[in-house]
């Protein structure tokens, strides 16, 4: 795993978390259930679905909710996008000719 | 009857919300829902129907507004009305969830954390009557405000769980739209936005208690006292003829009052005799299959008579000789 340094090994206590993992361990044991609800080993979480590499913070996201994460990430660069047209344009409705119309 | 208002309905919901939760909620407090989940949480349908009536609202109120500042109104109406929604499903996560006409929403599945479901709509809230002040007007904006906030806070949150009356009384959350499109294109609150108020006002209990009619067993398991949950079928049988008969010459009076032109006339008139018909079916046929094919026609033929009315004041605002038809 990336985090070596913190201790994440076959022998290590603490194990990175399957991000979207079911909850029911976890939900008992509290804050420590964190690290206890799913481990992955080998590429692959004890829930059978297959995770990437990647790990952040300990969590590691299936291939599916990377795909997800993307979307959402997209969808709100699509939005940010679309206000700041929308300000311009209505920027410029607003002021009109009198944009022109001003002391220098 | 009204026993079955005080019944102890906390453990069937209970249940059901370990159960959507359990089944569902992730270690991190995220469940990673896709963009087709958040568009879900805004309620499409119902936007659909916010956005066409706020449009006939912009179209009818007096004076000339520019088409951008229209659009960006529309757009934030519809972003509040979405917005509620996802507020909505937040907090009824768990009527929701043992509901067959809800459970597969995405907070009940599981799909979005209830969390998320807030922020997502808190954000989108204060957005929308942000940018509505900043970029229209005020009274608009306080309007919308006003209207986000009696829907999730008074209905979902208050009258929803507690009174038969909720759709009553909170119908007036769907029937501000189009007095907020006004707002926002003339700057005020003219007496014909009051009276598209009060059509969509008087339109809701019957649209809302005909589908309760046949669905009243959804409403009994998650515990919401609707009519005929608490009342009875009969009682709401009456209740939605005695609302139909006040809605129908309501929705002409823009007729009478010299407010739409003769084509809303005929429309409103033949449409509104199609409602008291079938309210009166309602009325009637009480047992079984009957029964609920009427309920069913009653629900189906209130949606067409809503749009009716409101697109031929749309096209009588738009089309020059409209009025004159």
């Amino acid at each position: 795993m990336a985090r070596k340094s913190k201790g994440y090994g076959p022998r290590s206590k603490s194990r990175p978390v399957e991000r979207g993992a079911t909850a029911t361990g976890a939900a008992a044991a509290g804050g420590a259930g964190r690290k206890m609800a799913s481990r992955t080993i080998a590429g692959r979480s004890t829930t059978g679905r297959e995770v990437s590499g990647s790990a952040i913070d300990g969590v590691v996201l299936t291939r599916e909710q990377q795909r997800r994460q993307r979307q959402r990430s997209i969808a709100i660069a699509l939005v940010l996008a679309a206000l700041c047209v929308l300000f311009y344009v209505v920027t410029v409705v607003k002021l009109g000719p009198a944009v022109l119309v001003r002391p220098l | 009857m009204t026993d079955l208002a005080s019944r102890d309905y906390d453990m069937p919901r209970q249940e059901a919300l370990n159960a959507a939760l359990n089944g569902a909620r992730a270690v991190d407090g995220l469940h990673h829902g896709s963009v087709a989940d958040y568009i879900a949480l805004l309620k499409p349908r119902v936007m659909s129907l916010v956005i066409f009536t706020a449009l006939v609202g912009i179209v009818r109120a007096p004076g000339a507004v520019h088409p951008v500042i229209a659009f960006t109104a529309l757009l934030c109406i519809a972003i509040g009305a979405g917005a509620s929604g996802a507020l909505n499903m937040w907090w009824d996560a768990d009527i929701d969830a043992v509901m067959s006409r809800t459970r597969r929403r995405p907070v009940p599945a599981g799909r979005i954390a209830p969390g998320e479901a807030l922020a997502f709509g808190m954000t989108l809230s204060i957005g929308a009557v942000l940018v509505l002040g900043l970029l229209v007007n005020e009274l608009s904006a306080a309007l919308l405000a006003f209207t986000i906030f009696f829907y999730v806070v008074i209905y979902t949150m208050w009258l929803k769980r507690w009174t038969p009356q909720n759709i009553v009384i909170g119908g007036a959350a769907g029937a501000f739209p189009p007095m907020v499109g006004w707002a926002a294109a003339s700057g005020g609150i003219g007496l014909e936005s009051v009276l598209l108020f009060l059509i969509i006002f008087f339109w809701t209990p019957p649209h809302f208690w005909a589908l309760a009619l046949y669905k009243s067993g959804d409403y009994e398991r998650a515990g919401v006292p609707m009519l005929p949950v608490v009342a009875g079928p009969s009682e709401t049988r009456r209740q939605i003829l005695l609302y139909t008969l006040v809605l129908v010459p309501l929705a002409m009076s823009p007729f009478f009052l010299g407010m739409a032109g003769v084509a809303y006339g005929i429309v409103s008139g033949i449409a509104g005799a199609g409602m008291v018909l079938l309210a009166a079916r309602v009325y009637r046929r009480r047992e079984g299959a009957p029964a609920e094919k009427a309920a069913r026609q009653l629900f189906g033929f209130s949606i067409i008579y809503l749009f009716l009315l409101f697109a031929v004041l749309l096209v009588e605002a738009v089309v020059p000789f409209g009025s004159g038809l």
